[in-house]
């Protein structure tokens, strides 16, 4: 996997929001990086700023209020904020596809499923609506749904959540693009769902060699698809790696604190760890490091200065000051946890 | 003292399907269809299935919220459906929901203070400065400050609202509060603290849970027993410690091996469930599973499986499950 190069490298993109609060800065530094055919889970709270990071790499913020306020998206060697409108339209669909956390919400409710999916290989294709219907059967069956003759004529409404998800994948990757985005793509399914839906996308990267970035909330779902994380918190990332570094010694407090206050099988019925305090206002940044009012172990340094992304292991970088030695002893003490870190049982 | 407080008989919830102008019935969806458990005082009975199943509707219909097709609930004794007067007041005193949206749960245009108090003044508890005083307790109970009395929903996170639910719930002392998937719209950090609160107030005012919800790590970390629900059925019960030890039910396994571990090393290869839930207008005829099931056999299609008691607490509705001997009869691989 080392020697893939990276299909996809985000360097110090910067995303702000103009509000009449002020300027909120959504996005605020970020670095990333995806390697040709893997899939990077990127996780995080909600409002963390996964979502407009997701959306910037199309550029499909806004504008205004929102802007792309600095940094480069290199993808395949161009800088995608460099391209004209033009040339964009040409990597969207094609080259770089979406999928959006609500399934029931992104599609068209008038216009039946074929419809909206020949209408993107006739847009980035340029096929005729004969061969445009003919390609379309055949993604349908590909993404695994049943009698795909019958089904390309229903409207949105007369499938399932998860069938439609299907079609949204079906959709997405009608042009065979390089990159896949999936913004929280199987968290409005059921867990029987999820699985389907996760295996497709696994068998469908096998195939067709595409790239994932996979934003999610749950880090269950990134330990079955990812190969590498990346942790974000308040507009940065704050640790970086591949997921056995990340999930068996994780470098940054707030990476440890997630994995603490979650719920594992088998792990018993004591109290929760809970991550003090709430997620900082983006319209006011604390200084320094932004997760030091919530860490446990939080020193001067970590109030006056902000720590950047340093290496701390092998392709495992984390924005801390303790670079990665955080005292275990003291994070059972002062979490009252019982463990250090207890994930695999 | 560990009375029964909640006891659950062949409810049934049927909603009709109707047609043309004189709103002919032409069908039934069986959304509860046969379902029965009990609730023991102090207890948290946890309720998982996928959506659709019946798990909401069956909440609703033991609070009386919607009328029963069929069945008895009886709470503390009494026969809930046909409660009426004082009596009834009573039960809906004594039992309490909280919802899973918290951004929907609460009137926007009522400060918080007038949202827990509601029910102290509809149920005549106290009023004036002493219904005030009882609100700033509840708030405080629930991890918030007394002085948040006359601000309003929109100026709360998800966390805190949640939090203002259960300080509302919690405004009548009931004894069963029925959780309706109470953390699933909360990130994970905050998840954390609402399970907290809700086992600490558990363990404060020996309040029993109802506790409904899709996610199998947080069901087994807050339920003494749980109970599978498919397609309107509840297929499976047992104490939680046998729950996670020994599940029977093709489905209970299914959903188990369907949830995300985070342990990378055991590379387990998850049982993948063809196809969708079933209309529950027609259920399938037989075992209502048997079209996902990945070992069901001809007696599937055609026999309705009786409930088999294969250990004390320990029910399972499934032809394959051998009583004598109650193995699951598909593993995780």
């Amino acid at each position: 996997m080392s020697n893939s190069e990276a299909i996809l490298k985000i360097k110090d993109l910067k995303v702000y929001f103009d509000t009449d609060a002020g300027v909120v800065k959504s996005v605020d530094g970020v670095d990333l990086e995806i390697k040709k055919g893997t899939t990077l889970g990127l996780v995080g709270e909600s409002g963390c700023g996964k979502s407009v990071t997701c959306l910037s790499i199309p550029r499909l913020i806004e504008s205004p209020p929102g802007r792309i306020a600095g940094g480069e998206i290199i993808y395949k060697g161009k800088n995608l904020l460099e391209l004209s409108e033009k040339d964009m339209q040409g990597i969207r669909g094609n080259d770089i596809s979406m999928i959006f956390q609500e399934p029931m919400t992104s599609l068209n409710p008038v216009f039946t499923i074929g419809d909206q999916i020949q209408e993107v290989i006739m847009l980035h294709q340029h096929k005729t609506s004969a061969e445009a219907r003919e390609l379309t059967l055949r993604i349908l069956k590909k993404v695994g749904i049943p009698s795909p003759e019958i089904r390309i004529d229903d409207y949105p409404h007369q499938m399932s959540g998860g069938m439609k998800q299907r079609v949204i994948i079906a959709m997405a990757l009608s042009c065979s693009p390089d990159l896949l985005i999936a913004d929280e793509p199987t968290t409005a399914l059921d867990v029987t769902i999820q699985v389907q839906i996760l295996d497709l996308m696994r068998s469908l990267q096998d195939e067709l060699g595409m790239s994932i970035l996979l934003v999610t909330h749950d880090l269950g779902v990134v330990a079955s698809m990812a190969s590498h994380v990346a942790i974000m918190y308040a507009s940065k990332i704050v640790e970086y790696g591949p997921v056995e570094q990340i999930f068996s010694n994780p470098g940054h407090p707030y990476t440890l604190g997630l994995f603490t206050s979650i719920p594992v099988v088998g792990r018993g019925k004591r109290d929760l760890y809970v991550i003090p305090g709430n997620v900082p206002d983006p319209l006011a940044f604390p200084r320094g490091c932004k997760f030091w009012p919530r860490c446990v172990f939080a020193e001067d340094i970590c109030r006056s200065q902000e720590p950047f992304l340093e290496n701390i292991g092998e392709g495992h970088t984390a924005a801390c000051h303790f670079r990665g030695k955080i005292d275990k002893h003291l994070w059972k003490e002062k979490t009252n946890t019982g463990s250090f870190l207890n994930i695999s049982r | 003292m560990n009375n029964t407080l909640l006891e659950v008989r062949n409810l049934k919830k049927y909603f009709p399907i109707t047609k043309g102008i004189f709103s002919k019935v032409i069908g039934h969806v069986k959304a509860v269809d046969n379902i029965s458990f009990d609730i023991k005082e102090g207890e948290t009975l946890g309720l998982v299935g996928e959506s659709g199943c019946g798990k909401t509707t069956a909440s609703r219909v033991i609070l009386r919220l919607i009328e029963s097709t069929g069945g008895e609930v009886s709470f503390n004794g009494d026969d809930v459906f046909s409660l009426k007067g004082e009596k009834l007041r009573q039960f809906r005193k004594n039992v309490q929901i909280i919802f899973q949206d918290p951004y929907s749960s609460l009137n926007p245009r009522l400060t918080v203070g007038n949202i827990i108090a509601e029910g102290i003044g509809a149920h005549k508890i106290a009023t004036g400065a002493k219904k005030k005083e009882m609100v700033g307790e509840l708030l405080e109970k629930v991890g918030l400050s007394a002085g948040y009395y006359n601000r309003y929903p929109h100026e709360f996170s998800g966390g805190q609202r949640q939090r203002i639910a259960i300080a509302r719930a919690l405004s009548l002392n009931p004894r069963l509060i029925i959780c309706d998937e109470p953390v699933s719209a909360l990130d994970v950090s905050i998840q954390a603290q609402i399970l907290n609160l809700l086992a600490k107030l558990k363990k404060e005012l020996n309040l029993s849970y109802l506790f409904i919800t899709h996610d199998l790590s947080v069901v087994e970390h807050v339920s003494d027993r749980i109970a599978t629900m498919y397609l309107g059925e509840i297929v499976e019960i047992a104490d939680t410690e046998e729950f996670y030890s020994n599940p029977l039910h093709p489905y209970t396994v299914a959903l188990f091996s369907a949830n995300p571990s985070l342990d990378l090393a055991a590379k387990r290869k998850p049982i993948i469930l063809k196809g969708d839930v079933p209309s529950a207008i027609e259920p399938p005829r037989g075992c209502r599973f048997h079209t996902r099931c990945p070992v069901a056999e001809g007696i599937c299609r055609i026999e309705w499986p009786e409930p088999k008691d294969v250990s004390q607490g320990h029910m399972v509705r499934c032809h394959l499950v051998d009583k004598s001997n109650p193995k699951a009869p598909i593993g995780i691989s």
